[in-house]
This record gives structure tokens, sequence and C-alpha cells, in this order.
């Protein structure tokens, strides 16, 4: 029997908008409120609406035998509160089905956890408090930001009363094995780790499109079928983001259709089953431990932190960033708190990021910026003005 | 005295400094006396332009080629001009555009068959010729009039390209021919005199050094800081190799560790900004260091006037009017000791490009200080007094007299 899980990643951050030097004591609002919002109605109509009716439709159909899992920042819930309430009520529909489970992670998808658990730690109640407000539910699995984990960041997991961490199964990891299972993490017992199986998951978020792939295009029926052949009793992880849905795969390559198919598809055959990551943890881990010799995410080839912290500009804005905090925090104006904790958001040091080839692109795409260059002087312009009016610069 | 002046930046088409300094000269030659024709390239606004009326200005077409971005850029970008020619310009892009995008080498070649097809039979006594774009007109022009020609190199390729020796660079190779066959060289500089004889091959003897102006314009009364908790250093420049930011930067860990509340901005634009911003976050300064960019006339000039000081740090500069700037706004500078402003401008510590601990020695002094900043102003302020165009003027009429009773070449090789 092969299990497929599917957890799709919602976000969108609170993008910065230029901010030149001849600004800093001019300007207080840093975010860009114009673009956000055209950002998320945008995808809201092209993916989200679209891609909750698709998966409700398919809960319904067979009888909640198709389930999955979401995990939605903190920052994209208070934009679609915002901007696009009625994302908010359809996922709600979703959730009234019993067939999707919420993860939970930082309010402001951070990288807290790298750098300050205390904060972490908050983000991480925000994000519960969050969740409780808008769905009434409280999450027990847990996807830290673009799925960072190493033991240290497992253990604060653990510790905040989560039961199930969810992780990229990268090859520096897995060695060799297929992350068929729940894992124990070497450094973190007690908190078992469910990993993307990241060549099935890119088939669909990124290969799908992709006409110089030897199997595109992949029709639902193909895809069941390598699902099947898997041998044993296995567990699938298919992690991706929620925006590759009509948005990084626009709705003409067919993606809605594929997703529409593969349920019933899957199902039919009697040979697969779905589940969300916290139906999983009855399971039990199996085998030997996996060891972190690195902290390990999702991003780029390296799925390491260089696409946060690969440079040096990267690490003098983050440094810039975190130095505000105990001031931001302190300030008897609460609105310096929240613009502060929006600033954590790993968005913005990763429009920061040099890497060139096939990632560089990747990250180009995400930036609302000319250059890394740029990105960087806004941080930095930022956090001067901020700073200033915080009184520490 | 007659002379013709072939220049290629002119107002109303200014990319940079050099068109500022050939308005300043042409016109006081005009001053003096001098009949005067100017050969220009043609251009949008030209009409708008009112020259000295001991001008004839002769608009010269530089034919249809494909618009496009600047090929060459020796001069384009922000290196400010103090003579107030900006409002009636257009934009410094769009003339950095048309003067040396696009195929430059066609507009050279019908600026040259222009200018010869229109004045090469006209009298003169004296052709004036203002950088390496003219010297193919005037080495034209001399064979088929035998005037004598005075070549001015504002800069030359050694210069621009930052103290490297660009072998085989075609702007190198026509400087060398025009310093060496020219009557008169003339230098902005002892400093790019001692550069042109070393570079381009013209006797030292044949170079006269004519120094450039300071900017016009009233002197401001030296204001206090408007932010004394953050004194700015500033650098206003092309971000090129050869204008020395990364001196600068280099240098900002020391002049931060000193002064903690200093700023440092690096305004200007150019091939080495990526790398700049990049070294200032790899040395751990790029939260005290500020990258504007361009700036407009009215914030180039608040700039100026809220520094408290200004620095130049090039690796090789002939001139170098920016301090001039600085000090009209009431801004002390550290200058670069390969620099010819330095021979103006004594009292601004001109440390060796290259030697980091003494240009953030010189600035944190100043920054230090304020009683020493004011002091610096004032001596400045009293060593530039005579620095007018006139004053260049004359020194240029006596080097036209100089080429013209050697007249009309230098027979053989080394011949004063």
């Amino acid at each position: 029997m092969t299990t497929l899980c599917f957890y799709f990643q919602v976000h969108q951050p609170y993008r910065v908008k230029r901010y030149g030097y001849e600004e800093i004591g001019q300007r207080s609002h840093y975010f860009d409120d114009w673009l956000n919002e055209d950002v998320v109605k945008r995808v809201a109509e092209r993916c989200y609406l679209p891609m909750n009716e698709v998966l409700r439709r398919s809960i319904e159909e067979t009888d909640g035998a198709f389930r999955a899992s979401f995990s939605i920042s903190g920052t994209a819930l208070r934009q679609f509160e915002q901007w696009a309430p009625e994302v908010i009520d359809s996922f709600r529909g979703l959730v009234a089905t019993g067939g999707v489970e919420l993860l939970c992670e930082t309010s402001r998808h951070s990288l807290s956890a790298l750098v300050n658990p205390e904060e972490f730690k908050v983000q991480v109640e925000e994000q519960r408090a969050l969740l409780r407000r808008l769905f009434g539910v409280t999450p027990t699995t847990f996807r830290n930001t673009e799925l960072i984990v190493d033991p240290s960041v497992a253990r604060q997991i653990r510790d905040l009363g989560f039961e199930l961490l969810v992780g990229e199964g990268a090859d520096v990891l897995m060695g060799g094995r297929a992350p068929s299972h729940l894992f124990e993490i070497d450094g973190a017992p007690g908190l078992p780790i469910l990993l993307r199986d990241y060549r099935y998951s890119d088939d669909i978020a990124f290969r799908f499109s992709n006409p110089a792939w030897e199997e595109h295009p992949l029709f639902a029926e193909t895809f069941v079928r390598w699902m099947e052949e898997l041998e044993g009793d296995r567990v699938v992880g298919l992690f991706m983001d929620y925006e590759t849905f009509g948005e990084h795969q626009p709705a003409d390559t067919g993606i809605f259709e594929f997703m529409s198919a593969l349920p019933r598809q899957a199902l039919d055959g009697g040979g697969i089953d779905f589940k969300t990551p916290a139906e999983l943890t009855g399971l039990g881990t199996r085998g030997p431990a996996i060891s972190y010799p690195r902290p390990v995410s999702w991003a780029d080839e390296e799925r390491d932190l260089s696409a946060w912290f690969g440079n040096h500009m990267q690490r003098a804005a983050s440094d810039a960033i975190w130095s505000l905090r105990d001031a931001a925090l302190a300030s008897s104006d609460p609105a310096h708190a929240e613009t502060w904790r929006d600033l954590t958001t790993s968005d913005h040091v990763y429009y920061v990021a040099t890497a060139c080839a096939t990632d560089g692109d990747v990250h180009e795409y995400f930036s609302p910026f000319g250059s890394p260059h740029d990105a960087f002087l806004t941080v930095m312009n930022v956090v001067e003005d901020f700073g200033r009016r915080l009184g520490i610069r | 005295m007659k002379v013709l002046v072939l220049g290629w930046e002119y107002p109303p088409q200014v990319a940079g400094g050099l068109g500022a300094a050939c308005e300043g000269l042409t016109t006081a030659l005009a001053e003096l006396g001098h009949q005067v024709v100017l050969a220009v390239p043609a251009g949008d606004g030209d009409e708008r332009v009112q020259d000295h009326p001991g001008i004839e200005r002769v608009p010269v077409p530089l034919g249809e080629r494909a618009a496009g971005p600047a090929l060459l850029s020796p001069y384009a970008s922000l290196e400010p001009h103090g003579n107030g020619a900006s409002h009636a310009s257009e934009s410094r892009t769009a003339a950095s555009r048309r003067l040396y995008g696009g195929d430059l080498d066609a507009a050279l070649k019908s600026y040259t068959a222009a200018v010869c097809k229109e004045l090469g039979g006209r009298e003169f006594d004296v052709v004036h010729a203002h950088d390496w774009m003219t010297i193919p007109a005037a080495t034209r022009i001399r064979l088929a009039t035998g005037r004598p020609v005075c070549l001015q190199l504002h800069s030359t390729s050694f210069d621009r390209s930052g103290g490297v020796r660009l072998e085989g660079d075609p702007i190198r190779r026509l400087e060398g021919v025009g310093a060496r066959t020219a009557d008169r060289v003339i230098a902005v500089s002892e400093y790019g005199r001692g550069v042109i004889h070393r570079e381009c091959g013209a006797p030292l003897e044949r170079i006269d050094v004519v120094l450039n102006a300071a900017p016009a314009g009233n002197a401001l009364e030296p204001a206090p800081l408007p932010d004394p908790e953050r004194p700015v250093v500033l650098f206003l420049a092309r971000l090129t190799r050869q204008k020395g930011a990364s001196l600068l930067l280099e240098a900002a860990p020391e002049i931060l560790g000193r002064v903690p509340g200093a700023r440092v901005v690096i305004a200007g634009d150019g091939e080495a900004r990526a790398e700049l911003i990049e070294t200032s976050a790899s040395l751990g300064v790029a939260g005290s260091v500020f990258f504007p960019g361009s700036l407009s006339d009215v914030a180039r000039d608040r700039a100026y006037r809220d520094a408290a000081v200004f620095v130049l740090p090039s690796v090789s500069e002939p001139f170098g009017l920016t301090p001039l700037e600085a000090l009209r706004f009431g801004t002390p500078s550290v200058i670069s000791a390969a620099s010819g402003v330095r021979e103006i401008l004594l009292s601004a510590p001109a440390p060796e490009p290259g030697d980091v601990d003494a240009f953030a020695g010189e600035v944190v002094a100043l920054l230090l200080d304020e009683e020493r900043r004011a002091a610096q102003v004032a001596s400045g302020r009293r060593e530039i007094e005579g620095a007018t165009w006139e004053r260049s003027a004359r020194a240029l009429s006596d080097t036209f007299s100089r080429a013209i009773a050697g007249s009309g070449r230098p027979s053989r090789r080394g011949e004063a």
C-alpha cells in the first residue's frame, strides 16, 4: 500500500517597497501595500480559489478518502483578511470537510528558529492563536520556514508541544534510503519527522510543464502508476508550494485537470490511499534515526541555508533586521513590534541572494527588486530609518 | 587671434565635467578678444543656448547611426560641473548616449569629415582641440592648412581606466598620436602633464599646464551640520576603478571605529556599483554605508552642503573639480595625491592613493574637529580666489602664441 501525503505551503510576505537613501527620516511605512494587495488578489483568483474548489470537490467525491494538509503563513492569512477575505472563507470550507489538516509554522514565515529561540516561541504562539481564531483548530504538526530543520530546531518544536515535524528528504540525510516512513531525529528524540519525497514532489511542482522533460506531458494515470509500482508499504510525502497550481504552473498547463483526476484515479486501483501528516503519527518511527550534518531546507539545489545566508549582504541584512528587535519590542508604540516582526519574514533576505544559474532564476522570479543589490540597499535603508525612529541608530 | 575650437561635449550636451570645462575656457577666450569658431556636435536644444558674441558656433551633424546605450563612456555620468549649464542641457544620460553611444567610430568619422569640409578652407591662426574625439579632425586640418594644433587632454585613457595601461586600446593609441604630433599639448595640471608625458609619449617641453578654474557661483556660508551625531563622509563620482570608492570602503572600518556615528555616503553610479555594495557588506560596514545612486542637481547640492567631509580618493585624476564644488558649499575635502586639484587646493590633505591608514586618519581628523573643518574651508577659499577661467584663458593664449611662433610643426621628435 502506498500512502500519499500532500502538504501544500501557502505563503505571501509583506513585500517591502523600494526605499531610497533620500527617504530615510521621511517615510515610516515600509511595505508596498499596492503591490501586496495586487499579488494577493491575483494569486487568489488564479490559484487559491480555483484550487481550493478542486480539492474540496475531490474530498466530497471520494467521501473523504482524499485528504491533504496545508500550512498557511500568518503573513498570508493577514493579507487574505485585508484584501481577499473570500480566500479565508474558502479555506474554512476545506477545513469543514474534515479532510484537511492545518499545520503550524511561525506567524511571520521567519528564520527565528535559527536566530532567536525566544522570538521563535512568540511567533509560533501567534500562529497558533491565529489558526484558532480563523479556523478553530489547534495544530499538532509543525512545518518550519522553508522546511529548515536541524536537531536544535527540532528540539525547540518538540518542547512547544508538537507531535510531528515535516522536513526535506534531502540526499545528505537519506544515505540512499527512501523517505518512506517516519524517522526519529538524531539529537531530538520524541519528535518524529515526515520527509518530503523531492523527486515525486518536483515532478508536479517544477517539471510538470517542462516540455524538455521526458515524461512531459504528465498525466494523472502515469503518476498513479508510478505510485502503484512502489514496493511495500510506504508513505510518499508530496510537499510543494500551493502557488504551484495556477501561478507557477499556469492553468493552461493542465495542472488543475491533473490534480482533479489524481485522487479518483489513485483510489480506484485500491493500492493507494491518502493521509494527512497527523494521521501518520500512529505509525511510529522505523529504522535508524536520521542525522543532520548541517541544517537542511527545501530550497535550491544545495538544500542548505544559502538561499538566505549565502552571501555577505544577506548576513548583513539579517543582522541589521535582528539588531532592532529589543528596541522594537520595548517601544511604547505596538505598531513598531508589528512592523519589525513583518521584517523578519525570510523573503526579505531571500531577495538578496546572488545564486546563479537555475536557482538564480527562481530567486528572481519571486523578487520584486531589480537586483539582489537593490533589495539589500532597501533593507539597509529601512533598518536605518526604523532604527532612528526607535532611537538606537 | 582667430581660434578654431574643436569640441565634443559642450553645452547643451553635457554628459560629465568636460562640457563645463570646454565652455568655461572657450567663453573666456572670447572675453579676452579672440575670435572663436566653435565646432561641436549638433544636438537638441542648441538654439536655446546663448553663446558669447565672440563665438561663432558651427554645429556639426554626427550623422545617422544606431541609437543605443553608450559604448564608451569615458566621461558619462554625474561628475558635477559648476557652471550652471545643466538647466539648459538635455539630460546627462541622453547627452551621453548621443555623444558616446551607438557606433562611436562612425560618429567620429562624420565629425571629422564635416569639420574638414566646412572649416578646412577658412583662415585660422591656431586650432584648439579638446580630447581624443577631436584628434582626427585636428590632425587633418593641420595637414591641410599648416595651422598649428594645441591639443588639450582633459584626461587620458590611463586615468579613466584607473591607472591601468591598456595596451591596444584604440583611444590610448589615438591619444598617443595626437600628443606626439600636436604643436603644443595642454594638460589641466602638473599631475596631468606627467601622465601625458609618460603615457602618451609627448616630450615634457611641449606640454603646457592650463589649470581649470574653480566653479563659478557664490560661496555659501558654512552652516552647522544638520545632524552632528551622524556626520556624513561624502563620495560623489562615477563608481569606477578610477574614482577610488573602494579605498573609501577599505578605510570605513577605521573611520567608523573612531567615529561610530559617522555615515559614509557613496553617491553615483557605474560599473563597480554591485561590487562596492558587496564589499560594504563583507567589510561589516554596510549598516553605515549608503548608496543613493545618481543624484539630481538639487540633491547633489544638498549632499555637498550636508556633508562633514568630502572625499576624492581617485587613483588618477588629471584635475578633479568636485572638491572645489564641495568647498563652495562650505565642506572640506580629503583628496588624492594623484590629482590635479591638489595643486590648487594646497590646504586639503592629499594622501597617496592606496594609503588606507593615512586616508582614514585624515577623514577622522576632520570629522572630529569642527574648527579644523572651518579652517580648511577658509584656507581653501583663499587658495582658489584667483582660479578663474580668465586666468586659464590667459595661460592658454600664451600656449597659442608659443605654437604659432614655433610654427607650424615640431619637425623632429623631441624638439620644443
